[in-house]
């Protein structure tokens, strides 16, 4: 959508709701950048002044608890 | 029952038949006894919900969301929001201030366009506190009384306004939050969240969920969307013209 995404997971039948920073870290968790890695993506990416580690960190948190992500 | 001006073509007819003898009412399909009562009232209810019902069968495919809708200034709107939020009370206020009231409880999605469902309106006994100006024709209408309230019902017509259910697409959808008694506000919320808002009150989610979440999204997106909070009702009315006029 304009502002975000909606994601429907068929397996679980779950619709999940995810503004754009999700959805970056969603695109990047695919097995080859660690969280450290996306972290200092988004900061390039956005121009922030340091890289939100913490904040990535629980996205992929929340992302491995909705079953969008499986950890290897 | 249905009185709203007719948009579709007929495609099939049914005959309902209420007959009175001295000891109550006798309710027949096409000439075929469905039951007896005795309580007109009830039956009177149960004919408008069976005949709401035989209506929005055929329509499965339609994503049915539990909404109010009215046009205001040119712009069609949608009130989502759960049952005791306001919908109905504001898009009533609304009419004395140049809007049209199309549906107050359900509309049908079908691709970009929303068809509102032209059932008559439920004003809550409770809810005349705030549109005094309805009290008397309420009270001349049909109504019923549940274990919580009595409801009256009355549609457009009633107040010698048009009563159009034709599709259209939507440019913008509130999501209506009841405070009451409190001051009202409303603000922009991003459309991804909007689209919480709104499953929440789809009432049939069916086998094509992804189908039916895509004609959602694509209603969503090509909307502005509002949380408005719903308090005192002049003030929300006149927050809410201001708002979409705007919008």
């Amino acid at each position: 959508m304009e502002d975000g995404f909606i994601l429907y997971h068929a397996q679980t039948d779950r619709v999940h709701f995810l503004n754009a920073t999700a959805v970056f870290v969603l695109e990047y968790c695919n097995g080859k950048y660690s969280p450290e890695e996306i972290a200092d993506i988004m900061k390039d990416a956005w121009g922030l002044d340091g890289a939100p580690l913490s904040q990535v960190r629980e996205i992929i948190e929340r992302l491995l608890e909705e079953e969008l992500v499986r950890s290897e | 029952m249905v009185r709203a001006e007719p948009q579709f073509p007929v495609t099939s007819r049914l005959e309902f038949e209420v007959w009175r003898n001295t000891e109550g009412y006798d309710f027949r399909i096409s000439g075929e006894h469905i039951f007896f009562r005795t309580d007109p009232e009830w039956l009177t209810l149960h004919l408008h919900q069976r005949i709401n019902a035989m209506v929005l069968h055929p329509l499965s495919d339609h994503v049915l969301i539990h909404a109010a809708c009215g046009t205001y200034q040119g712009k069609r709107f949608l009130l989502a929001g759960d049952r005791r939020a306001g919908k109905t009370t504001l898009l009533m206020s609304l009419l004395h201030h140049g809007a049209e009231a199309h549906s107050d409880d359900l509309v049908l999605l079908r691709g970009p366009e929303v068809i509102p469902f032209p059932r008559r309106f439920h004003i809550k006994e409770g809810a005349l506190d705030c549109l005094p100006s309805l009290g008397d024709l309420c009270r001349r209408r049909f109504s019923y009384a549940t274990l919580r309230e009595r409801f009256y019902f009355l549609d457009p017509l009633d107040l010698n306004r048009e009563w159009r259910t034709e599709p259209g697409r939507v440019d913008a959808v509130f999501a209506l939050k009841a405070h009451h008694h409190g001051d009202p506000s409303i603000e922009r919320i991003p459309k991804y969240l909007m689209m919480e808002h709104v499953l929440n009150e789809i009432e049939n989610f069916s086998p094509n969920t992804p189908k039916q979440l895509a004609d959602v999204c694509r209603m969503v997106d090509g909307s502005d969307c509002f949380l408005l909070r719903v308090g005192r009702l002049r003030e929300t009315a006149g927050a809410f013209r201001e708002m979409l006029a705007g919008a």
